[in-house]
């Protein structure tokens, strides 16, 4: 594979990324570290210690604690100082995402505001618009809500019914509609809302609190996330000033989508730390509790648990940063007062759409198994609320639905890479031309086609490929086959992430031991999602090849692909890992 | 008045600290914090300033290259000014009161207020040999702290073995904080950003006149041997037979 000139979204599909580009958690500086050290105390000390009152839907608690936060400049991170904010880089915010996490209703309060209803107004604000009001959200001394969803428009948001219609005055714009699970709803300050203006031209507005006709339905009944507030809004022939539009008419769908490729970017930045503090209480559990007169840590299959929950994390950890690194090389070079910043930072939001999708199937989902091991570790004590994930457990089982459910973020994936395809801002049909002329030899040990992320690539673009020409353009109408190549594609980009993160601390040097251990998470996995990605080629093939014979020589490539490794022995590396994790008292990497 | 802080840079207890194969600790990859005791003192000088006492927060670390690190954490939590003696080599109390005494000869300052111990050696004597060196006053394991109106006295209540005492000290002195003389604060995110551009001043050990030998040689570390495990009896009466075992 070549190396890539420059990082497009979607292009390390298409050839090797240069470790020397990534950033890695192993990069923070001292200055970041120290800000993660204030959010990490704050949680411990304010946030943690609140958690059964926090369980009682104390809506109130939550909006103070919001603004304690806010005092401590915690929701200002992404804010440009410009207004009000401390414009960190990417990569430290999701540092303070991380660190929230552990208590995940006060995270989602937190993400809610300072992503996805404070980001429309950020990116596609006007300079007067953002004076107004960001440097009141920015402090808390104000407080957003994100309203998109409505009860008969959820993935499908631009089914939205809530309508915009301009007075006749032209001064004033009258919503109606009803907008539902919107986070924050008790206490938010300004709501950001997406209506349609004369039922058709679907925009995003400001709308303060307070605003007659504006009301709230009641704190609907949850499975978790029990801290945060989420009611209905209704909005009963509310006035909006036409100042209070964000852009013009029919470009909201632009703003709902870019904010949601970055809150799904920060939940699973968040997701690392939720997961790191599981780990952390697995393997405090695991190394107190005694049966058959020893420590379950060292029994095996519990052994196997802890890896695979610390492996996986790390690989996690490794393509969130990776991901934030590249978002803030686009944001940064933004001049948020100048007039063009909303053309420039939609175009910065919307070119890792695929990453962010990737880390937001891939974290959701490990976040949901690990919580799920982790009361299985714990045993009877894990089914009770005594010990935490029964907590986790409940409350991470949002993160597969919400910012985007998983089974759309998959087809939007797919499709997204086609579409860049074809319109020729990736060059996949070279990509492809080069995988299929892959053979044998190529996969010898220590190739570069045969290191477990280019297999991974390699799979990707062939049945991509193939379910591309036996379908055409009913290729999305075959999810379930598109679900499965978007499996690959996110397999192909953590696990390479990784495997660029360990260039990167060999390069920097860090202790052999810690690289060590790297090395084994990442075998961990690489066995683990090629195995997977097996199954998944054979499913789609045979699939196709209801519709279309499979070409003899993409069998022999595909044969190639999964057959030509040698598999480690993940039970040894597992029990290793495992004992580093014991020893270290939770991730061994932090 | 001029407050002078020293402060150490020590590792995070929560870091796994280990002993190599040829006995030496092996502090490769640990994270390092400002000394507790330290960022006590710290916070202690902050919020005497806080509350109305005109006075400049200069802070001071002795160590290698990576210390500039607790010291931009300390000008966050509200220091002043940093000066950062750069020492790559590990030393002993005497020889860091040696050299801190130097740095005071060229600060001047009213009182200095620093932990009463570090976390890492835990030996508890810097202070004091510094005091001593200097000629100054001393009142250690403080838990509160009352300077006069005209800067010219402090009066430190201390925690000992049988309550509290209360000492009176002519300033210049050294005062050593105890674990509840302040709750160190958390250091908001716009404090961290200000940091950035509060001066911090580098000295070579040399200017200060190098360190001097102290006569301690290091022969090697060991862990503590391993607790032979506890034994569960049934009853009293066994417990009672076990202990006439052990004392006859």
């Amino acid at each position: 594979m070549i190396p890539l000139t420059h990082a497009e979204g979607g292009a390390f599909l298409l050839g090797d990324s240069h470790p020397d580009r990534v950033f890695t958690p192993e990069d923070f500086t001292a200055e970041s570290r120290m800000m993660a050290r204030t959010a990490e105390e704050f949680l411990a000390r304010e946030v943690l210690p609140k958690t059964a009152q926090i369980e009682q839907h104390d809506t109130d608690l939550m909006a103070c604690l919001m603004r304690q936060a806010g005092e401590l400049g915690l929701l200002a991170a992404d804010v440009p100082v410009e207004y009000g904010g401390l414009g960190l880089d990417v990569p430290t915010g999701a540092l303070l995402a991380e660190k929230l996490n552990p208590q995940q209703s006060f995270a989602l309060t937190h993400e809610a505001h300072s992503v996805i209803a404070v980001m429309p107004l950020l990116l596609f604000g006007s300079h007067e618009q953002k004076l107004k009001y960001l440097p009141k959200l920015a402090s808390g001394e104000w407080l957003g809500s994100f309203c998109l969803s409505e009860p008969d428009s959820g993935s499908d948001a631009l089914s939205a019914q809530t309508k915009a219609v301009l007075d006749p005055d032209g001064e004033t714009y009258v919503l109606n509609g009803t907008k539902m699970w919107i986070t924050n709803a008790a206490f938010a300050d300004l709501f950001t809302v997406f209506a349609k203006v004369d039922g058709s031209r679907f925009t995003a507005f400001l709308v303060e609190r307070g605003t007659p006709g504006l009301s709230l339905g009641p704190e609907e009944h949850k499975l978790g996330m029990k801290g945060t507030s989420t009611r209905r809004v209704m909005f009963d022939n509310v006035g909006v000033p036409v100042d209070n539009r964000l852009g013009a008419e029919g470009t909201g769908h632009y703003a709902a989508f870019c904010t949601l490729n970055l809150g799904r970017f920060k939940l699973e930045a968040g997701a690392v730390g939720g997961l790191k503090a599981l780990l952390r209480q697995d393997v405090e559990y695991a190394k107190q509790r005694k049966q058959f007169g020893r420590p379950i840590a060292e029994f095996g299959q519990i052994q196997h648990k802890i890896a695979e929950i610390a492996a996986r994390t790390f690989v996690l950890e490794s393509a969130v940063y990776r991901l934030a690194g590249m978002l803030d090389e686009r944001f940064s070079s933004i001049d948020p007062t100048s007039t063009d910043a909303p053309a420039a930072y939609h175009a910065a939001a919307e070119e890792y759409s695929p990453e962010c999708g990737i880390v937001k199937v891939f974290g959701s989902e490990l976040y949901s198994e690990s919580a799920d091991e982790s009361i299985q570790i714990h045993g009877g004590y894990g089914y009770t609320e005594e010990f935490p994930p029964a907590r986790a457990w409940r409350d991470q089982r949002l993160l597969r639905i919400g910012e985007g459910a998983n089974e759309v973020v998959r087809l939007n994936l797919i499709n997204t890479l086609i579409r860049r395809g074809s319109s020729g801002r990736i060059d996949l049909g070279d990509a492809t031309k080069r995988a299929l002329a892959l053979t044998d030899a190529d996969f010898a040990p220590d190739s570069e086609a045969g290191t477990p992320w280019n297999r991974l690539k390699t799979a990707a673009l062939v049945l991509l490929h193939i379910a591309s020409s036996a379908y055409g353009q009913r290729l999305p109408d075959e999810q379930e086959v598109v679900a499965c190549i978007a499996d690959i594609v996110i397999a192909a980009f953590v696990v390479e992430s990784a495997a660029l993160r360990m260039a990167r601390m060999a390069a920097r040097r860090v202790k052999p031991d810690i690289l060590e251990i790297a090395s084994i998470a990442a075998d961990i996995v690489a066995d683990q999602v090629l195995a997977s990605a097996h199954i998944g080629a054979h499913t789609v093939m045979t699939r196709v090849a209801q519709t279309k014979p499979i070409d003899s020589a993409v069998q022999r490539l595909v044969v190639a692909l999964f057959f030509s490794r040698e598999s480690p022995d993940v039970i040894g590396l597992r029990r290793q890992l495992a004992k580093r994790c014991c020893e270290a008292g939770g991730y061994p990497w932090d | 008045m001029r407050i002078l802080v020293p402060i150490k840079r020590t590792p995070d207890p929560n870091s796994l600290v280990r002993l190599t194969a040829d006995a030496q600790i092996d502090l490769d990859g640990c994270k390092w914090i400002v000394n507790p005791f330290d960022e006590i003192a710290l916070e202690e000088a902050v919020r005497q300033r806080e509350a109305g006492l005109d006075a400049e927060i200069v802070v001071v670390s002795i160590g290698p290259e990576e210390a500039a690190d607790q010291l931009r954490a300390c000008l966050a939590m509200g220091a002043d000014r940093a000066i950062h003696v750069c020492c790559n080599r590990s030393l002993e109390p005497i020889q860091t009161a040696h050299l801190l005494a130097a740095v005071v000869a060229t600060e001047q300052p009213d009182l200095i207020l620093m932990g009463k111990q570090a976390i890492d050696g835990d030996q508890n004597q810097t202070g004091q040999m510094l005091a001593g060196r200097l000629g100054w006053p001393q009142a250690t394991f403080a838990s509160t702290i009352t300077i006069s109106d005209n800067h010219t006295t402090a009066v430190v209540e201390r925690e000992v073995d049988t309550g509290r005492e209360t000492l009176q000290v002519r300033l210049p002195a050294v005062v050593t904080a105890d674990l509840r003389l302040a709750e160190p604060r958390y250091v908001a995110l716009p404090a961290i950003i200000r940091a950035r551009n509060k001066p911090m001043a580098n000295v070579a050990v040399d200017d200060l006149g190098g360190v001097p030998d102290c006569g301690v040689r290091t022969v090697g570390y060991e862990l503590p041997p391993s607790r032979a495990p506890g034994v569960m009896l049934p009853d009293a009466a066994s417990l009672a037979a076990k202990i006439r075992e052990a004392v006859q």
